[in-house]
């Protein structure tokens, strides 16, 4: 034979075998953890749908528990006395008279146990089963529905969970969506890997989840959520505590305090009646909207926080915190950041390094240390309260709105200057980088120091009246 | 003199043009490529098979084997 002969030979077989391989792995290959891989075993292949339907006559509020491994679980509100359950076993075998008749091993158990209605089947017995093939794969849908005001208990392994229209909920799963709505009472969801939806619950939720996102609306009571590897969207709930990391934190209409413990989470906090206390890191803050006091820290990311109704703790790094009015005072803390505030009307307490410190439309007493940073400040009255500025490495701009009553000291050192363009100062003491005087005849004490940097005092002639 | 009947460069050219058809007719969204492909790449070796056959009938006719 020749070479041409062979070589081509060759060619066709590599090409089939290529083929033939596609063909084996189509739909089969899936993003691992780590890698591409082969997804394969008991549950591919042909699968035939089977049937099973039951009655169970009830009491009032009877307990109904519902355990399952492979499959779906789904409960609605029905009729009063009565819970109709329906299975439905989907059997992967190559043909038909095989799953029908592996099917007809699948077995519905409905059993009273200790007042409660225990819904299940009889997986445990048939893969413990001597002789049955252990790479078959079924799984077991079970569809339930139950008497109005039927407290309810689901545990599922894999498989999605869907209640509704119950009196309270406890649901156990752990790889597939969770969905749960309009339940009277309290709702209680352990999830490991899997989207979870909790709407109308009028009792308190109590809800944790590992890997997926999880949407919670509409909760009149209080709300605990703990998870992992997702995003968090709460909208319209009572008081909200969330312990949440790597995944991003939206909550909006909060009826009570909100404490959210966050890492490498951005965090959106809006309309919160109560008290806000937001802690993260890696990411930026934004709180809108807050009746009580704000208490907003993190570290590697910006802080944005308006409208707030009480007090202001802010602590940033590496990056900026915004604030605008704020009716309490302010306690603010940044590093690495610039500081710019307008409409603070109970004054604050400001330590930054690194970028500007601006509090444009205060009212209030202010102390600021700054460093590496400028600072300047406009009051939104006249200046009758204490104003301390230390700074370093950087100027200090102070503009004396006309009626201010203050006794000004002001120094600099490292080369600076000191210039004051306000006509109601009367100087009582100049030196080599120092200056004193009254403005007004004098009142509350105003400090400003800086090294390294100029001090600079705009009169009334220059300033507007500023309202917050 | 004419060049030898050569079965293997008729089958390389005719599996070119199924495969190039084939492929044309799956961007197309006419067929399925891979379930195409993997329902008759074996035709290319009965082809290229009947052709030797055939190579061979000429060249007894012919007196060359």
């Amino acid at each position: 034979m020749k070479g041409a002969k062979i070589g081509l030979l060759l060619v066709i077989l590599a090409f089939g075998s290529t083929v033939e391989t596609a063909w084996r792995v189509r739909n089969r290959l899936g993003m691992g953890a780590w890698s591409w891989r082969m997804l394969g075993g008991r549950f591919y292949g042909p699968s035939f749908t089977f049937n099973e339907a039951q009655a169970e006559t009830v009491t009032a509020e009877t307990p109904v528990e519902i355990e399952n491994g492979f499959g779906g679980v789904k409960v609605v509100q029905g009729g009063p006395g009565e819970v109709r359950i329906a299975l439905r076993k989907v059997v992967c075998l190559p043909t038909e008279d095989k799953a029908r008749e592996f099917a007809g091993r699948i077995q519905l158990q409905a059993r009273r146990e200790g007042g409660a209605l225990r819904v299940g089947t009889n997986r445990a017995e048939l893969e413990r089963a001597s002789g049955l093939a252990p790479d078959i794969g079924f799984d077991t849908h079970l569809d339930l529905v139950v008497p109005p005001g039927t407290p309810v208990k689901v545990s599922n392994a894999h498989g999605p969970v869907d209640v509704s229209d119950v009196a309270r909920a406890e649901v156990s799963s752990s790889f597939d969506s969770v969905r749960v709505a309009r339940v009277a009472g309290p709702v209680d969801i352990q999830a490991r890997h899997g989207e979870v939806r909790a709407t109308a619950i009028k009792g308190d939720l109590k809800l944790s989840d590992r890997h997926g996102d999880v949407t919670i609306e509409d909760v009149e009571g209080r709300s605990t959520v703990d998870m992992q590897h997702g995003e968090f969207v709460a909208t319209r709930v009572g008081a909200l505590t969330l312990q949440s990391a790597h995944g991003d934190v939206s909550a909006e209409t909060v009826r009570g305090d909100l404490v959210v413990h966050a890492q490498h989470a951005q965090v959106r906090a809006a309309e919160v009646t109560g008290r806000a206390t937001i802690e993260t890191s890696f990411q930026g803050v934004r709180v809108e909207k807050v009746g009580g006091d704000a208490s907003v820290h993190t570290e590697h990311g910006d802080i944005s926080i308006s409208d707030a109704g009480g007090a202001v703790d802010a602590q940033a790094s590496f990056d900026d915190v915004t604030l605008a009015r704020i009716a309490g005072p302010v306690t603010a803390a940044v590093s690495h950041g610039a500081l710019r505030a307008q409409g603070l009307l109970k004054g604050a307490r400001v330590t930054a390094s690194g970028d500007d410190v601006v509090l444009d439309g205060f009212r209030g007493p202010v102390e600021v240390v700054a460093e590496r940073a400028s600072v300047r400040l406009v009051p939104a009255a006249p200046i009758t309260d204490v104003v301390k500025v230390s700074a370093t490495h950087g100027p200090i701009d102070l503009e004396v709105p006309a009626g201010s009553r203050f006794d000004l000291q002001a120094r600099v050192d490292g080369g600076g200057e000191i210039t004051a363009d306000v006509p109601e100062l009367s100087t009582t003491q100049t030196a080599a980088g120092r200056l004193a005087g009254k403005v007004g005849g004098g009142g509350s004490t105003v400090v400003l120091a800086t090294s390294h940097g100029d001090v600079r005092l705009h009169g009334a002639s220059a300033v507007a009246q500023k309202t917050p | 003199m004419a060049r030898p009947f050569r079965p293997e460069v008729l089958v390389l050219g005719l599996s070119l043009i199924a495969l190039g058809v084939v492929w044309m007719l799956g961007n197309a969204g006419a067929v399925d490529t891979l379930a195409t492909l993997h329902a008759w790449w074996p035709m290319a070796l009965v082809v290229w098979g009947a052709l030797e056959l055939v190579a061979y009938a000429v060249d007894r006719r012919a007196g060359r084997s």
